[in-house]
């Protein structure tokens, strides 16, 4: 029992008190039409962050996904879909991100270069090749499908929930139910220990940085429909937000701890924290320091937990 | 039997080859370097090999030079330091706080040693993961710089604006700064035993420590030596702009770990050093350069620097793949 507890992610412990902090100071906070507005505005970094569990999980990081959220905002809101169905722009938009984060794990794969340096080259030509893709201008305007993606409503469920739910079943599947997902946790405890016990270590790095790639570009596209209009450097500070809500979630490069559920807390708590401090008034700076005290503390505290544990 | 002086001369030899092996990349930086320089000079002729364009190039890579070479030491001891375009941004904010001139150098100089303090305490004792501490000190400190100075604006220390924008001998301040750093960081790496230790102790930890290196208090050395060349270069910003801005660092972050990894440093610790980084900067800085003269998109820029950052780590290839 106690050990059960113990492995609870940060998240957990953090969302109950940031619970019954905002029960006492901020009633309407807990209103059930404002979590929907959370809940909406959770949607998108929690799809990111679900990829980004993947990669770190597999000991590897991708520091690409604001470029490739960036990369899909230009590709939604060009002007050349406007003879296509709309659903024709979206499976490009996700192609285009999954073929980034496929791209990501050949490089770090086939050359063995850090994951850090690679993902941050390609998110540098990435946002190049959408500049030069764009001239640099803002796209047009984004189709409704695709506002009703990122806006929409089902009674009073957000669309964005229900797909961020749907996201976050199919990477439970993955990391929980799946071959792969035991091969990403192996490799990620101990990549010579997987290889030599005969694991496709190189080809299940490959597949969770597709995966994350995936993730990040269907991310970009509910942001783009809650945003509604093409925007240049979109998403730029997703990568922060979706590292923090994995950490928060307990997975640190390794360790066979983390998964899909942590990652759903941890996203959760990020957002809730955030617009919590939005309430009290406090601004941007602020908000930054607290991000990284967060970082920081959850991530100390997990690691003395591994060493005692 | 081996004589005294031969034993001697071993150890030199062994020396030498443990040299070379670690600049190994730094000999391939200078290759291609000099490729560029040749290109540059054949196709944009007066343009590029001008007095004018040669001291403006000077003085825009000076702070590049100096966070780069920063990040070289807590590379080569096998760390990662992230906070420090936030650093530039912290400096900047102190530099140009309404306060007298006289207390505000040593305040920047303070925070800056404090943050990598953190940082090296974090990474060391708390065994948290440089890119994970690095990310969360970094987004705290650029916080704190926001607070300070929430948009761009203030007035820059008379002493930075003549250390920064002058010239002396007819070269511009930059010029000065950049052969300081390099000197400098040349000297502590390849003269001193501290750059014994620190290669040992990039290499392998465990064994430094078997072998009475005190490894830990070395990576902690590293992220503060980093944090303090972030404050220095944030200083040189700050004279050369005349004024503060709290968002000038966020580029420079990112640009100091390309300037090492072009220059032949390994993020995995222990290969690698100050005179390949140099070559690495001169490569981004001519990069820039070079297509700027030739009137081509900046945005060819972001894919041609991706493109080089790929290219050139995969030159080194590792065992493990990751991180």
């Amino acid at each position: 029992m106690t050990r059960s507890l113990r492995n609870l992610p940060p998240a957990f412990w953090g969302l109950i008190a940031v619970g019954v902090l905002a029960a006492f100071t901020q009633p309407q906070f807990l209103s059930l039409p404002f979590l929907m507005i959370l809940l909406r505005q959770a949607a998108s970094i929690g799809i990111v962050a679900l990829g980004q569990t993947f990669v770190v999980a597999n000991r590897s990081l991708d520091l690409s996904v604001g470029a490739n959220i960036a990369f899909v905002n230009l590709i939604l809101a060009h002007a050349m879909w406007s003879g296509y169905h709309p659903f024709v722009a979206i499976v490009v938009a996700l192609a285009a991100g999954t073929f980034i984060g496929f791209a990501n794990g050949v490089l770090v794969t086939k050359l063995r270069a850090s994951a850090v340096v690679v993902t941050l080259g390609t998110a540098a030509i990435i946002t190049g090749i959408g500049f030069l893709y764009t001239g640099g201008a803002p796209g047009s305007s984004i189709s409704d499908l695709v506002k009703w993606l990122g806006r929409g409503r089902v009674g009073i469920v957000p669309v964005a929930g229900l797909v961020w739910l749907g996201f976050a079943i199919a990477a439970f599947i993955i990391m929980r139910r799946l071959a792969l997902g035991r091969f990403i946790y192996a490799a990620g405890d101990n990549p010579f220990a997987a290889l030599f016990s005969g694991l496709p270590v190189d080809r299940t790095l490959l597949a969770s940085h597709t995966l994350c790639g995936f993730f990040a570009a269907s991310g970009g596209v509910l942001l783009s429909g809650l945003i509604g209009v093409g925007s240049i450097n979109l998403g730029a500070d997703y990568v922060l937000s979706s590292i923090t809500a994995v950490i928060l979630g307990g997975a640190v490069f390794g360790g066979g701890a983390g998964g899909a559920v942590g990652t759903v807390l941890g996203t959760a708590l990020l957002v809730t924290v955030l617009n919590l401090l939005t309430v009290f008034g406090v601004g941007e700076p602020g908000k930054l320091i607290m991000q990284g005290l967060v970082i920081a503390a959850a991530a100390i505290i997990y690691q003395q937990g591994r060493r005692n544990g | 039997m081996i004589g005294k002086e031969s034993h001697r001369s071993i150890a030199q030899r062994l020396q030498q080859d443990a040299f070379w092996f670690r600049q190994r990349g730094a000999l391939l930086s200078f290759m291609i370097l000099g490729l560029m320089l040749l290109f540059l000079s054949l196709f944009l002729g007066e343009r590029f090999v001008s007095t004018t364009n040669i001291a403006n190039l000077a003085g825009q890579l000076a702070p590049l030079f100096l966070v780069s070479l920063g990040q070289t030491f807590v590379l080569l001891g096998a760390g990662f330091d992230l906070s420090v375009g936030a650093v530039i941004s912290l400096t900047t904010a102190i530099l140009t706080l309404d306060f007298p001139d006289v207390f505000k150098l040593p305040l920047a100089i303070a925070a800056a040693v404090t943050v990598g303090l953190v940082n090296g305490v974090g990474c060391v004792y708390l065994r948290v993961h440089p890119i994970i501490m690095t990310l969360a000190t970094s987004s705290i400190v650029q916080g704190v710089a926001l607070i300070l100075l929430p948009t761009p604006g203030g007035i820059a220390p008379q002493v930075l604006v003549t250390a920064a924008s002058g010239t002396l001998f007819g070269l511009p301040a930059g010029f000065y700064w950049i052969i300081a750093a390099a000197a400098l960081s040349i000297w502590v790496v390849h003269g001193t035993k501290y750059g014994v230790r620190l290669y040992a102790t990039g290499e392998n930890p465990q064994s430094a420590w078997i072998n009475g290196i005190n490894a830990p208090s070395i990576r902690i050395s590293t992220y503060v030596i980093s944090a303090m060349c972030a404050a220095i270069a944030g200083a040189y910003l700050t004279g050369r702009l005349a004024s503060g801005d709290p968002n000038v660092g966020i580029a420079l972050g990112l640009d100091s770990i390309l300037g090492a990894a072009l220059g032949g440093t390994l993020l995995s610790g222990g290969v690698g050093g100050p005179i390949g980084t140099i070559a690495g900067v001169l490569i981004i800085g001519l990069l820039n350069n070079g297509l700027n003269l030739a009137n081509i998109s900046p945005y060819y820029q972001f894919v041609f620097k991706g493109a080089m950052l790929i290219a050139a780590v995969s030159l080194f290839r590792r065992k493990e793949a990751g991180l």
